[in-house]
């Protein structure tokens, strides 16, 4: 339901890294969002389109990268991916595993024509 | 090609929540952010809480919703400061709604200030607003199943309050399993089983605030 807000806070982001790297046009923009966060993707990018439309922004993909739940139990140490949440430990049954994943919600990268990006003052930007 | 960013949506609403939560502490105030599905008993905890301790400590209130200041005006009617926040349609409050309200109040003159969030489950859970602690409240109608649908507000909130438990005799509200559910997602987490209607329950949840605030003012 907050999905506008959140669509906002990335295009602040977005625009600060865009002068950063001092690039003028974006070909995507790459999200991890956890499984646990209160965001559904779909609505994130209706949001975010909706937000950018018209601006030098529309047009620019909104790839999101889901983070499923993954659990370390905290008695046995076993590491274990769930589709729900888990309450238990599957192996050992101990209460409370720590959720290690699925918090996500950040904007991991953003994508730029190869001829379109400067290296920022004040680091070099990497190849991933 | 890919330019690495790495930075937290979430980012700049955390920086205001940081801000305000030094300027709580700094002033030595409790701050809790109360929250839980609309109709579960916020306003109504909050006033039989200010009755109890309105002589004993000094409570500020903001109320958020989306719309009216209905929960404004009974809170004002306890006699403690209440400020209403609309967010017109805006499902949460957020770290700079806060800022912008505490102008209203004198932070010298507080030693509890409850932000009563916007009723709903979801939303709220994801954004600090500057808070010492999440406080929520489950009421038996809503269904012992709610830790399972809604996990992360029942994980971010130290305290539990399940209300209405004057009706557990007539919903098929299992306290047993419940808390079986909540204790897998936040086994610290401290419950209190309440009726607001009967005052059933609530002399522990008071003592327990009691305690808090009194060891905000007087701890490091």
């Amino acid at each position: 339901m907050h999905e506008m807000s959140i669509a906002q806070s990335i295009v602040d982001i977005v625009r600060e890294e865009m002068a950063r790297y001092n690039v003028q046009k974006l070909e995507a923009i790459n999200l991890a969002v956890g499984k646990m966060s209160a965001v559904v993707p779909q609505h994130l990018s209706r949001c975010f389109d909706i937000l950018v439309y018209e601006t030098d922004l529309d047009g620019t993909r909104l790839n999101i990268r889901e983070v499923p739940l993954t659990y370390r139990c905290q008695a046995c140490g076993h590491g274990f991916q769930a589709d729900q949440v888990a309450l238990a430990c599957p192996e050992c049954g101990q209460d409370a595993p720590y959720l290690e994943q699925g918090r996500e919600l950040s904007v991991e990268s953003i994508e730029v024509g190869q001829e379109d990006v400067e290296s920022p003052s004040d680091q070099p930007a990497g190849d991933m | 090609m890919k330019v690495p960013v790495v930075r937290n949506i979430l980012e700049s609403n955390d920086r205001i929540a940081a801000q305000n939560r030094a300027l709580f502490s700094a002033h030595r105030i409790l701050v809790i952010n109360l929250m839980s599905s609309p109709g579960a008993g916020k306003t109504t905890l909050l006033e039989r809480t200010i009755e109890r301790l309105k002589d004993k400590y000094r409570i500020g209130v903001i109320e958020g919703d989306i719309a009216s200041t209905y929960d404004a005006e009974r809170i004002a009617q306890k006699g403690v400061q209440a400020v209403q926040i609309n967010t017109d349609g805006a499902c949460h409050l957020d770290g700079n709604m806060i800022s912008e309200t505490l102008a209203q109040f004198d932070l010298t003159a507080l030693d509890l200030l409850v932000v009563e969030n916007v009723g709903n489950l979801v939303c709220p859970a994801e954004f600090n607003v500057g808070e010492d602690m999440k406080i929520m409240i489950l009421s038996v109608p809503e269904g012992d199943d709610k830790p399972l649908k809604y996990p992360l507000m029942f994980q971010e909130s130290r305290v539990l309050l399940v209300n209405k438990i004057d009706l557990l005799p007539y919903v098929d509200f299992n306290l047993d399993r419940m808390r079986q559910i909540t204790t897998g997602l936040n086994p610290h987490q401290i419950v209190f089983e309440v009726s607001c209607r009967t005052g059933e329950g609530l002399d522990a949840w008071i003592d327990w605030l009691d305690n808090e605030v009194k060891t905000r003012r007087t701890g490091p």
